[in-house]
Order: structure tokens, then C-alpha cells, then sequence
């Protein structure tokens, strides 16, 4: 069933809330919002930002009333038809991933926590198309789901200091990749061999909220671009 | 990425004799690039940061150097002219003393150094013409956990030359206002995503309680310690959603983050208020160490 959308106004910012889990259908029609509302672009838009549940919207509203623009988005979304992420879909990325060693120092542990080998932890990381639900955290940070609950693992006890950009990561259902390099405590089992985030490039980000990722294995030696 | 910031050029208008504490380069700041998690960052202290710009009669918004708790020695390369705003501080060009806000007009070969604020913590110095940068994502704004835009990334450092951006003069057709810096500060808020969800006179009355700025405040945010022990419900980690400067986050133990322009674009604390801009801006001039009292509105 499509669920209600609730809008609601904190100073300039207006928050369209979809659901508040981490549920890959509600995720897929923040995307499909976040989508329409850009392809219509209304002047009051400054920015959107979508989350799991959640689309976040800088407004001007000097220009237009809240309500107007809360009338706006209901009408948009009703518009969208009785399942809004029908025909809907991002693109699917590819990247290369070398696994293990010292680009994935975590990756023994986690086979040893789930009782399986390295070869088969990567095999399943490797055989999903993952949806970027959001990206956040640090620049470039990618959040894609789910992981396949043989290779779900828990965060670090403690954070490492500095995670190396590219770096790919486990988290519970989830996995991920560091846009730059920054403090993390994601279990890290590979480094990607394409850069992702580049802000020399405009969008900075090879993967837009939305889109769908797909992880290759390749011999560690491959030529690493992020360096 | 691989930056020239800080090389002697010819547009370079000074050298750095003391770096202070930090100061980086930021103009109005970075916009729309939060849907891959880059934050807007920018002045900390809007209000007295486009004061500062309009002194020297710089366009809205043109880089300047943002200087946290002073401190900032110049050996001056150019005949310029420098408009200093912000936190109340003194200025000594060569012999002469000057208290800011103020603007003075610089001969070149003179050393300009800004003291420790006696009230405030964040000056502003615009020059005219503006102060260059690395241009990064349509903005010369600094943000130095991502490592890019403005002083390249980074805060200056000793032997840096800052360059001139050689940006238009524009007659201001009004003078913003200047801050009024208090300390302690009261600093009103407006309700939040969460508020109503803890009570909202709970919320109130919790916040009203004076707060300290604990000294690992920055620009990513500010840390604000409760002086009494007071309690509220609890939430539960919430699934991340979307954040904004002026968000002012409730975490487990009872400390607040106020988000700054450097901070996190999404997060998963709940969200017990938001500054509006002049509030945040005062509440940037409190800096470490001081108090804060939150009034919701």
C-alpha cells in the first residue's frame, strides 16, 4: 500500500517523511519524490536531500508559503500513481574491488565471526546489486543495502582514526564505500580500484542516491586510480 | 587534492607571520552538494562575516579569512585595504592600535596582527577585492575533513602567501547589521523534528538550564555540556535522516551538538531544536569555554 506522506517545516528546511526504517521499498519512493520534484523544478527548491526514509528539502521561502509547497508535493505524489516506483530505477554502477589483504584488513575476521572462508565472504559480497539508499557521513559516503545475513557483521569496538577513501565496509545489513578518507568503524574488507568521489568532477559522486552497485572482484595488484 | 594554495604569486597581498589557532578561507558557502554528503561549510558567523565584506565594499559573499580565537600575524605584500569584524579584538598595524570592527587602510610592507578577542571568538577579514582560494565545487569555502576548497583544504599555516581574487568593488546599498556579541548568551530556538516526541516543555525547560561550549567545539559543531544534572527521556537511536547547520542534536549522556557548517549531513540523534541564522551566529561568538543559556521559542 503507498503509505501517507508527512510534511512538515523546521526553519528554511522542510522534511517529507516517508517512513521511518531502513526499508528498501519506502527508500525506493524517497528516491522517486526526490526524482519528480527535480525534474519539475520548482523556483522554492534550493536543494533536496534524500535519506532512508526521509526527503529533506532547502526552500526559499521568501517566495512561496509552506503550505503552498506542502500542497505542491501531496499533489506530485499523487501523481506518481498508486505505486510510485513502478518503471522507476536507478542506474546500475560497477565497481572493481580488491579484496582482502591490506585494502581489506577486516576481511579475515569476518570470515573467521561467520565460520566462512575469505573467498566465500567475498563471493557473497559480490553476488547482490546493491541499492544506494542515501549518502552521508563524509563526502561521498555510500550506504547500500542488504547485505546477505550470512556475512552480517557488527561495527568495530573501536573506530579506526582514518579509513583510507575507497575503502568498502560492512556494518550489520549494510555495506558501503568512503568517498574520502576519514574516521570510520565500518568492518573493512576491500578498497574499490575506481575513484567514486572526486570533487574535481561535477556531481563529485559516480553513484547518485538511488542508483544500484555492483562489486566485482579483482586480483589484488590491479592498478589502483583512487591513489 | 593536490592544491597551490599558500605559494608566493604576484597577487599574493601577504604572508603569514603567526597562522593562530585556526583560520581558513570561506566565502557564503558551498550549496547542493549534500545529496552526496558534502556540507555547505562557509562562516560560522554569517552576520558579521557579509559586515566585514561589506566594510571593504566586496561583492555578497567574496571570500575572506575566517579567524577562530584570534591570534593571526600578516606581513603585508600590497597597498590594500581591510575590513575586520566579528569578535571584538585589537589590531595593531606597524605601531598603531586599532580596535575592530573596523576598517583600515594598509600600505604595503607593514605588519597586521589580530589579538585574542576580548569578547567573541570568530573575526572576519575581508579584503578588497577578496581573498583567492582553491574554487571547489562552486565555492572557495574551506572544509577541512573532506580535505578541499579554499586554503586548500586545510588551516594556514606558517610562510603561507594568500592572493588577492581581484573581485569587483560594489557600493553596498545597505550596511548589514553587526552582531551584538553577549556573553553569557541567551540565544533563542525554534522547535525541532523531536521536540514534541520528548514534550516540548520538558525540552524547554531542559534547555533553559545554562550550558557550557566544551573546548572540542569546532566547525563541525559545538558541543554543550548541561551545568546541572538534569534528565530527559530517552529516544532510541533513530534510523539517519537528513541534518542542517543550526540542528541542535540530544545525545544519550545529556550533551547537545549544535551542527555547524562543517558538520554531518545526516545523522541519527534526535533533533531537539534549530538556531535560526543570528542565533547561530551568536552562538558561534560564544566559542569554547563559554555559556550559553537556550531559550525556545
Amino acid at each position: 500500500m503507498k503509505p501517507d506522506l508527512h510534511v512538515s517545516r523546521y526553519g528554511n528546511y522542510i522534511y517529507v517523511r516517508v517512513c521511518d526504517e531502513i526499508d528498501i521499498s519506502c527508500n525506493r519512493i524517497v528516491h522517486c519524490i526526490d526524482r519528480a520534484l527535480r525534474k519539475r523544478g520548482p523556483v522554492w527548491l534550493i536543494e533536496s536531500v534524500p535519506a532512508y526514509g526521509t526527503l529533506a528539502l532547502v526552500a526559499n521561502l521568501s517566495m512561496v508559503t509552506f503550505s503552498s509547497i506542502e500542497r505542491e508535493l501531496k499533489e506530485l505524489y499523487s501523481s506518481l500513481g498508486s505505486d510510485p516506483t513502478v518503471g522507476v530505477s536507478g542506474r546500475t554502477i560497477t565497481f572493481r574491488v580488491m579484496y582482502g589483504g591490506e585494502f581489506g584488513p577486516d576481511l579475515k575476521d569476518v570470515a573467521t565471526e561467520t565460520g566462512l572462508t575469505e573467498e566465500e565472504v567475498v563471493r557473497l559480497h559480490a553476488s547482490r546489486i546493491y541499492d544506494c539508499y542515501m549518502l552521508g557521513f563524509s563526502p561521498g559516503f555510500v550506504y547500500l543495502g542488504e547485505v546477505d545475513p550470512k556475512i552480517r557483521v557488527s561495527r568495530l569496538k573501536t573506530p579506526r582514526i582514518s579509513v583510507p577513501e575507497g575503502s568498502v565496509g560492512l556494518a550489520g545489513s549494510q555495506t558501503g564505500f568512503y568517498g574520502v578518507s576519514s574516521p570510520g568503524g565500518w568492518r573493512i574488507i576491500g578498497r574499490l580500484v575506481e575513484k567514486s568521489f572526486d570533487v574535481r568532477r561535477n556531481p563529485p559522486s559516480t553513484v547518485e542516491p538511488g542508483d544500484r552497485v555492483k562489486f566485482v572482484p579483482v586480483a589484488v595488484g590491479t592498478v589502483v586510480n583512487n591513489l | 587534492m593536490k592544491s597551490e594554495f599558500g605559494k608566493l604569486t604576484e597577487n599574493s597581498f601577504a604572508t603569514v607571520i603567526s597562522p593562530g589557532l585556526f583560520t581558513t578561507v570561506q566565502d557564503e558557502g558551498r550549496f547542493g552538494y549534500r545529496r552526496y554528503g558534502v556540507p555547505p561549510s562557509g562562516p560560522l558567523d554569517p552576520v558579521s562575516f557579509r559586515f566585514a565584506n561589506a566594510m571593504v565594499e566586496n561583492p555578497l559573499g567574496s571570500p575572506a579569512l575566517e579567524i577562530l580565537g584570534g591570534n593571526l600575524a600578516l606581513r603585508m605584500l600590497k597597498d590594500t585595504t581591510i575590513g575586520v569584524a566579528g569578535a571584538l579584538a585589537e589590531i595593531n598595524v606597524a605601531k598603531e592600535k586599532n580596535q575592530s570592527p573596523t576598517i583600515i587602510n594598509i600600505q604595503r610592507g607593514v605588519t597586521v596582527s589580530i589579538g585574542i578577542p576580548v569578547s567573541g571568538f570568530v573575526i572576519y577579514m575581508a579584503v578588497r577585492g577578496g581573498v583567492n582560494g582553491d574554487f571547489v565545487l562552486n565555492s572557495y569555502s574551506t572544509y577541512v575533513q573532506g580535505g578541499f576548497g579554499g586554503s586548500g583544504g586545510r588551516r594556514l599555516v606558517e610562510d603561507d602567501a594568500i592572493d588577492l581574487l581581484y573581485c569587483s568593488k560594489v557600493v553596498q546599498p545597505s550596511i548589514p547589521e553587526t552582531l551584538k556579541i553577549e556573553e553569557p548568551a541567551r540565544i533563542s530556538i525554534e522547535i525541532g523534528p523531536h521536540t514534541e516526541l520528548l514534550g516540548t516543555e520538558v525540552v524547554r525547560d531542559y534547555l533553559e538550564t545554562g550550558f557550557e561550549v566544551t573546548m572540542d567545539s569546532n566547525r563541525v559543531g559545538y558541543r554543550l555540556r548541561p551545568q546541572e544534572t538534569k534528565t530527559l527521556p530517552i529516544l532510541d537511536q533513530l534510523v539517519s535522516f537528513p541534518v542542517f547547520p543550526g540542528m541542535v542534536q540530544l545525545f544519550p549522556n545529556g550533551d547537545l551538538l549544535v551542527i555547524l557548517k562543517d558538520g554531518q549531513t545526516t545523522g541519527g540523534y534526535p533533533v531537539v531544536g534549530i538556531l535560526d541564522e543570528e542565533s547561530v551566529s551568536k552562538l558561534a561568538q560564544v566559542g569554547p569555554g563559554g555559556t550559553v543559556y537556550l531559550d525556545l521559542r
